[in-house]
């Protein structure tokens, strides 16, 4: 059962990261073409962060695959369960991604597009340091109330 | 039900810490050089970064013992206690940057506003290390420290 599990980590991550550099990307390209160094460290955070909640989620995931396979000898059902923890996990960071977004924009008062074009380190680094502030603070909470609505 | 409140008071208690804490940085930073350069800005960005370890390294006792009076029907207290210690994080976080200029000032044997108003990078890098250092060290304690004031029920063994 770890070869299988080990797999549908491995695919499940790759598949992860390629949506997430996708609508990543698109976002930074709707804002500026080619990207400039500002926007490239956002990028890099960015993706850090999706990363960072797939490893908390994946892992809280993967003990319900296996306590779920052990008890029901049910699999399958297994594998749902912790598939719908990463579609958690990638929605959970799309809507901080958003929030940070917002957040900055409101406290700051400037135009996020304009700043990132005129590759604002200040503004790109304090969104990065928003952005993985929010993962890390509300990951766990989360995980939490995913799991009192599989009780 | 409990869950929800927990995420929404964690949300607007983390937005408000890092809006007031990013603010009052900013202006104090804004008082001390003349303009922003990068020296500045790199201090402002590791001084955020530090005061998002202590207070993630605390969010975790804050989410337990929300869960805990929350559980024994203390709400107010429940509430109470996660203010209480995001006020707490954030005037630690405050004296730890105040008090890592003494330390970097000791160090570097330089007088630091001078330098970063010269736009010494270098300095700023070696003062936005120390801060987050710091941070990652004593957070843990911390966290212990705050965790020493839930009443949680002693096991008999």
């Amino acid at each position: 059962m770890e070869i299988v599990i080990i797999f549908l980590q491995f695919f499940v991550s790759i598949g992860y990261f390629y949506l997430a550099y996708k609508l990543l990307m698109a976002y930074f390209m709707g804002v500026v073409f080619p990207l400039n160094s500002a926007s490239r460290l956002f990028l890099a955070v960015g993706l850090i962060g999706f990363g960072l909640s797939l490893f908390s989620f994946s892992k809280v995931g993967i003990e319900l695959l296996i306590g779920f396979s052990a008890k029901d000898k049910n699999f399958l059902s297994g594998i749902g369960l912790y598939l719908l923890f990463i579609f958690f996990s990638f929605c959970f960071s799309v809507i901080i991604f958003r929030l940070t977004l917002l957040v900055n924009k409101v406290t700051t008062r400037e135009n996020e597009k304009a700043e990132l074009a005129k590759n604002s380190f200040l503004f790109s680094g304090i969104q990065s340091i928003s952005f993985l502030f929010f993962i890390y603070l509300l990951a766990d909470p989360v995980i939490r109330l995913a799991l009192s609505l599989i009780d | 039900m409990k869950e929800i409140i927990n995420i929404v008071l964690l949300l607007i208690l983390g937005i408000a810490y890092l809006v007031t804490f990013t603010k009052i940085i900013s202006g104090f930073l804004n008082k001390i050089a003349t303009q922003r350069n990068n020296a500045i800005i790199t201090l402002l960005i590791s001084t955020i970064a530090a005061a998002g370890i202590v207070v993630i390294d605390i969010s975790k006792v804050i989410a337990d013992a929300f869960v805990f009076f929350y559980g024994n029907s203390k709400i107010g207290i429940a509430i109470g206690f996660t203010f209480m210690l995001f006020i707490a994080s954030w005037i630690f976080s405050l004296l730890l940057f105040h008090g890592s200029f003494f330390l970097v000032s000791f160090i570097t044997k330089e007088d630091e506003k001078v330098e970063l108003n010269k736009n010494n990078i270098e300095l700023a890098l070696v003062h936005g290390t120390i801060l987050i250092i710091i941070a990652f060290l004593i957070g843990p304690s911390l966290s212990q420290f705050a965790a020493s004031f839930i009443p949680y029920p002693k096991l008999p063994f």
